[in-house]
């Protein structure tokens, strides 16, 4: 009974305890089971508040026997990267600078969850203040990716990619500078979802670049996200730079028809080659799409290493601003390769950074004469390979991390630089049984074409259905 | 700063603009480590920055992005 509860998604469990087939305490009870025998092996949690999600489960069941309105999420076991603030909570940010920081107000998204009825279970696993996509962390040791608990499950919200495909929670709260909602979502098997710039609300999430930050879910099916995307987007009053642009019905959107969508297709992939596994797996989804009345329309990106760098300039400059007075003070509290990745910011001059945000409208332009004056939608790889071991990551700062951040972060970044909503979803699985994704890049705040797109793939796979064989570990 | 003129970052520009601009010294391995990160991200930021017209602004980003959302495609 445990397993299958577990093996419920988010929907699911929503209509099962709303309905009153199963408590809420009965599915926090089975989540934190599965957390304690799990969470030696793949270390997802940097905290883990079981009180009082147990406090908040038996609070929701009252609420249903008392017959009160209820939110979508309504006892629905969550837990997110440890950076989102909750009022009286320790907030690490995977840090130990912020070991001890117990923030005086909750970040508006997860207020948010909080109305629509989720339970929070703790604090995910991350890349030390988010800095890095492959999500190792040396104060709180690495996270591990379910499919193979020898490999990364990829960053920086690492946490959040393993727990949800390990089934300990139904849905997770991620960061994406750069790629880390789609890049864990990619190696983990789940749907991730970037919004628009400016889409969800910033206040009360931890900052690593103010231009390029974006908050999103991860959840195993696009419908899960779709719906706690709903939750989270919008306006917040708290926060200037969070749009009010309308939204719309994402879950809706999972189940209409996709027939005559125009989507593009570079089979260059923008100058970085995937593997042949990746390759096969795209070409895949681009024949499904074709038979479902997609028209595929072949297109020519620009070159991704210019807007890697652009990007770059942007998010180190910004890191090393927010990070400038500990840089100095508290140096050695950083692990040596974060340090070293946000203090080059310290040696990027005005007029380059300045350059790089002056540029993202001239480089947006040419994306969109490119791409959008012939389609709705780009597909591309999340990340061009499957999900690297930690031996292989152990690069230092060798020759080999340039190629390597190319490879992992290569797809991703530029659409941050480009500030348009994306969505990876689950492709199939590479052969060694690893799960592969790609990601679907639209028009600024079209999330809705996204969603019909990945719900649409959804209804004609079974990817998303998989479970990672933890037997050894379970 | 130096007898010889530098282009572009290595570690001696970069331990002085620690040293100078920020207040503060790093380790040698840093200024190395850091120099090497720097110099293909400028690189390409260089040639990018080709393509920056007289009048371009980070607000236009928020026009166009604008722009492109209301626009129906041909």
């Amino acid at each position: 009974m445990n397993t299958a509860i577990a093996e419920l998604n988010l929907i699911e469990v929503a209509n099962c305890i709303r309905s009153k087939q199963i408590s809420s305490e009965e599915v926090t009870r089975v989540c934190l089971e599965r957390v304690d025998k799990l969470q030696p092996s793949l270390n997802c949690f940097i905290s883990i508040n079981a009180d009082h999600a147990l406090t908040a489960a038996k609070a929701a069941d009252n609420a249903i026997a008392a017959g009160a309105d209820i939110g979508l999420l309504h006892g629905v076991p969550l837990a997110h990267k440890d950076m989102f603030y909750r009022e009286g909570f320790v907030s690490t940010g995977g840090s130990a600078i912020q070991g001890k920081f117990t923030p005086n107000y909750t970040a508006t998204v997860i207020k948010k969850l909080e109305a629509a009825g989720a339970i929070c279970l703790g604090g995910l696993n991350m890349s030390e203040f988010a800095s890095g996509p492959v999500g190792q962390n040396q104060h709180f040791g690495d996270c591990r990716n379910p499919w193979d608990v020898e490999r990364a499950p990829g960053g920086s919200s690492s946490g959040s990619g393993s727990a949800v495909a390990a089934r300990l929670v139904y849905g997770a709260l991620g960061s994406d500078t750069g790629g880390s909602v789609r890049i864990p979502a990619a190696l983990c098997g789940l749907v991730g979802m970037k919004g628009t710039q400016g889409r969800v609300s910033r206040r009360g999430g931890m900052p690593l670049s103010f231009s390029l930050d974006c908050f999103g879910p991860l959840a195993r099916t696009a419908s899960d996200c779709a719906r706690l995307f709903y939750t989270i987007a919008g306006e917040d009053c708290e926060d200037p730079t969070a749009s009010q642009e309308p939204l719309s019905d994402y879950e809706q959107a999972c189940a209409e028809g996709v027939k005559g969508i125009r989507i593009g297709y570079d089979s260059k992939y923008g100058g970085i080659k995937p593997s042949s596994d990746v390759v096969r797996a795209i070409m895949a989804a681009v024949e499904l799409y074709k038979d479902l009345g997609v028209q595929v329309v072949e297109v020519k990106t620009p070159n991704q290493d210019e807007l890697n760098a652009l990007s770059n300039i942007i998010t180190r400059s910004e890191a090393a601003t927010i990070h400038k007075k500990w840089l100095k003070t508290k140096r050695n509290l950083y692990s040596p390769q974060v340090r070293r990745r946000i203090e080059i910011g310290l040696g990027i001059s005005a007029t380059r950074y300045l350059e790089a945000l002056s540029l993202r409208a001239h480089h947006l332009k040419v994306f969109n004469d490119a791409i959008f004056s012939k389609c709705d939608a780009m597909i591309l790889p999340t990340v061009g390979e499957e999900a690297p071991t930690l031996q292989e990551l152990d690069v230092g700062d060798s020759e080999a991390l340039p190629s390597m951040l190319r490879r992992l972060t290569g797809y991703t970044r530029p659409i941050n630089y480009y500030g348009l909503p994306a969505i990876s979803i689950p492709a199939g699985f590479s052969k060694k049984v690893l799960p592969i994704g790609f990601q679907i890049v639209g028009k600024p705040f079209d999330e809705a074409l996204l969603f019909r797109l990945a719900g649409a793939f959804q209804q004609y796979t079974d990817y998303h259905k998989k479970s990672p064989i933890l037997s050894g570990i379970e | 700063m130096t007898d010889k003129y530098q282009t572009g970052y290595d570690a001696y520009f970069i331990d002085q603009i620690f040293k100078r601009l920020h207040g503060h010294s790093i380790s040698k391995e840093d200024t190395v480590g850091l120099s090497n990160m720097l110099k293909p991200i400028d690189e390409l930021a260089d040639t990018a920055a080709e393509g920056l017209n007289f009048d371009d602004e980070p607000a236009d980003f928020e026009r166009l992005m604008d722009f492109i959302r209301l626009k129906k495609i041909g």
